[in-house]
């Protein structure tokens, strides 16, 4: 009986969730791309970009809180293994080695980061983050007003507020136009 | 991906109004190209030639363009490419690691484990062969991985700045065409309120020929709603233009109709020595003049609409005067091109349309100071007035309360508002020349049985009394200034003519009135003998022809007076 008391199998099963995850969006990616000639709708893109993005995050989150017992674990193939017939399929398993694109994309972010500051770059990004949010609370607004107007609390200009209309100056017993159009189109009895 | 999203949106960057020609089916592009070059004769190969030469010179700017369209679709390519690869890479080495964790969960939990696997794994390894050890104790194992820990974070530390940078740029970009957008926003908006402002109609409506179902803003700049029932509404859509946001008049009709933009003009001719010539000519110019006026104080969009307006009812005008003219054939009116003759015996009125262009320029049509001109003018004015007092009725039979069906069955056609332009002008000139012909013959009827000239003179003055205007309802006067021009003009002749003896007076009544259709005649004569307040009728008979009343008169006269 072989003692499989060392497999963290908490720490898998928390990656292997996140990784199913991310291959979905990742496979619904690579269909909505193949589908045609031209892309999907941007909008859609951005959201599946999002959604992945995120998964990506939570991903090496995960890695980030099970490194602790992830690094210290060492995998190795069990005679039941067809190593003899499958050795590729066993060392692509095992495969450490980062593929040439990664290498090459690492290398290239360790020389611009040669001469940089890690603490200083930290506080750069806190601003960042801090800013941009703030910038974005500056400019997202809805209504029909402007930011100005809804800082200063200036009420909608008349002429493009709705509902109250032309219905004051009727005498008592009358009936609005508003009014009959609403009886007529809508049902609602004005008295 | 924003890069490719730019693509993309350039993709539709055609505007869906324009009509290229090498499209056209050939039924369409000959009278096109006619329109366009006149004649077929006319056309000289040299010409053509000189004019290809020069179009070629100029093509350079829009190759430039394909070019770029070109270039755009390469890299557009490329990117996709590089995305697709991208995707593929990371689903692949993602789908590794995922098998990799599957088997080895599966030393413990089969059924877990294979779930997550992929087929050929599954296929070729047995759940359960992987297996790990804990080599925490291994001092070199962790030395490594707290070297590893810093080259992490500087690893990090270069992506973040790239991305940073990336990021800024983007962000600027983006507020640039945003502030680029808003500008064109800004632009078109003003445009609108200014229309608005203006006092114009604007309506929702749905874009036409374009691939997306958006919606456009419209304006109504002709008489659709007005009592027109021309097939052109005049409705145009207010399209934003895509380099500035400027706005852009773009009429919407059904059918191709060749839009010269054109003014009616009316011209007299009087009979002189048996020869037409011409005594008086409308002035155009006054109209042209105005609107130029008009154009040159206001935005051009509110003034466009304005031209827009003033040629469509122009247009419309002509066409109803058309219209009306073919009906006329038996008053002596007749349709000749784009030629309205009517023939009114010693004169003759002609209508036609005729360019703008020509009227505004001195040289080719200079105005001549003529006796009538000033009668032409007013009968434009009278003419145009006539059409908008037609839309009023066309409005006000709108509002009546629709008939019961069993009234109109169905299939019968709805009663339409008569139109009438030319009739009233025809039909009042017609009935003064009765009037006239008819008071010479009184006259001279009267000087054939009474013979001296002061008594002649005393009859004609104090015992013949002319009522006109006698068929218009007078509670209407105030409520309608048309009622006059809109019912058939009927007058009376009131006779009180002493016999020769002296011994009882004949009163005779002459009612002179013209059809429905204004330009017939209709003469009823009724004489009575009065003496001693008692009258006794001797006559009430119909006539349709002055001539048959003058026989009718001069053999009763002589019979009774």
């Amino acid at each position: 009986m072989t003692d499989y008391s060392k497999v963290p199998i908490n720490s898998l099963e928390s990656l292997r969730l996140r990784l199913t995850q991310a291959m979905h969006s990742l496979n619904k990616l690579n269909d909505s791309i193949h589908q045609s000639q031209t892309l999907p709708q941007w909008s859609s893109l951005q959201n599946q970009l999002t959604v992945i993005l995120s998964q990506l995050t939570s991903l090496s989150t995960t890695l980030e809180t099970q490194r602790e017992i992830l690094q210290y674990i060492n995998v190795y193939p069990l005679p039941e293994f067809p190593s003899t017939t499958h050795e590729g399929l066993l060392t692509t398993l095992l495969r450490k080695k980062n593929i040439p694109e990664v290498s090459e994309w690492i290398t290239q972010s360790l020389e611009e980061s040669k001469d940089k500051n890690p603490s200083a770059s930290d506080q750069f990004a806190a601003w960042c983050v801090e800013t941009s949010a703030q910038e974005s609370e500056n400019w997202i607004f809805t209504g029909f007003r402007t930011k100005h107007e809804i800082d200063n609390d200036i009420p909608e200009a008349p002429e493009y507020s709705l509902g109250e209309s032309t219905s004051t100056n009727v005498s008592q017993g009358e009936v609005s136009t508003d009014d009959l159009n609403k009886l007529v189109y809508m049902g609602i009895d004005p008295r | 991906m924003l890069d490719i999203g730019e693509a993309l949106l350039k993709e539709d960057d055609q505007d869906q109004y324009l009509i290229d020609n090498s499209k056209l089916p050939l039924s369409q592009l000959i009278p096109k190209i006619v329109a366009e070059r006149g004649r077929f004769e006319d056309l000289k190969e040299d010409e053509l030639i000189d004019e290809i030469l020069e179009n070629h010179q100029q093509p350079t700017k829009e190759t430039t363009v394909q070019e770029e369209d070109q270039e755009d679709s390469e890299s557009f390519m490329k990117k996709k490419m590089e995305v697709i690869t991208a995707v593929q890479t990371a689903l692949n080495e993602s789908s590794l690691l995922l098998d990799l964790v599957s088997l080895l969960i599966s030393c413990t939990r089969p059924a877990a484990g294979s779930t997550s696997m992929s087929p050929h794994l599954k296929q070729h390894a047995k759940l359960g062969s992987l297996n790990c050890d804990d080599i925490s104790t291994n001092g070199e194992v962790a030395r490594l991985a707290e070297e590893n820990k810093e080259r992490h974070s500087t690893v990090g530390l270069g992506w973040k700045s790239d991305a940073l940078d990336v990021a800024s740029k983007r962000l600027l970009s983006a507020s640039e065409r945003l502030n680029d957008e808003v500008l064109k926003e800004k632009m078109y908006w003003d445009n609108i309120l200014e229309t608005l402002e203006a006092n114009e109609v604007l309506l929702k409506l749905n874009s036409k020929g374009g691939l997306s179902n958006s919606k456009e803003i419209g304006v109504k700049y002709g008489f659709g709603d007005s009592g027109s029932t021309y097939f052109d509404r005049g409705i145009a859509i207010l399209k934003k233009g895509r380099s500035f946001g400027e706005i852009h008049f773009n009429r919407i009709n059904n059918i191709q109709v060749d839009r010269d933009e054109k003014v009616v003009k009316v011209s007299i001719l009087s009979k002189v020595d048996d020869e037409y010539t011409l005594t008086g000519e409308s002035n155009s110019r006054n109209y042209l003049d105005k609107l130029k006026n008009f154009q040159m104080n206001h935005t051009s969009i509110v003034g466009e609409i304005e031209r827009a307006r003033f040629f469509i009812f122009e247009e419309e005008f002509f066409h109803q005067l058309l219209k009306e003219a073919t009906e006329l054939i038996s008053y002596q009116v007749q349709v000749d091109g784009n030629k309205i003759v009517v023939d009114l015996g010693e004169e003759i009125i002609e209508i036609e349309s005729v360019l703008a262009e020509t009227q505004l320029d001195d040289n080719q049509v200079p105005h001549k100071e003529l006796s009538h001109n000033q009668r032409a003018d007013y009968i434009t004015i009278f003419l145009r007035l006539m059409l908008c007092a037609h839309f009023r009725s066309n409005l006000e039979n709108k509002r009546h309360n629709p008939t019961a069906l069993t009234v109109h069955p169905p299939g019968t056609p709805k009663q339409k508002v008569q139109l009438n332009l030319l009739r009233p002008l025809i039909g009042n000139y017609r009935h003064n020349k009765h009037l006239q012909l008819l008071k010479n013959i009184i006259e001279m009827l009267i000087r054939n049985i009474y013979l001296d000239d002061e008594k002649v003179a005393e009859i004609m003055s104090e015992h013949i009394k002319l009522t006109r205007h006698l068929a218009e309802p007078k509670s209407q006067k105030n409520q309608d200034p048309f009622i006059r021009c809109k019912t058939p003009p009927v007058s009376e002749f009131l006779l009180e003519l002493p016999s020769r003896s002296g011994a009882f007076t004949l009163k005779v009544i002459i009612t002179v009135s013209a059809t429905s259709s204004f330009c017939g005649l209709q003469v009823r004569l009724r004489m009575f003998k009065i003496l001693d307040k008692d009258s006794e009728m001797l006559l009430d008979v119909t006539f349709s022809d002055v001539r048959d009343v003058q026989d009718c008169l001069s053999w009763s006269w002589n019979r009774y007076l």
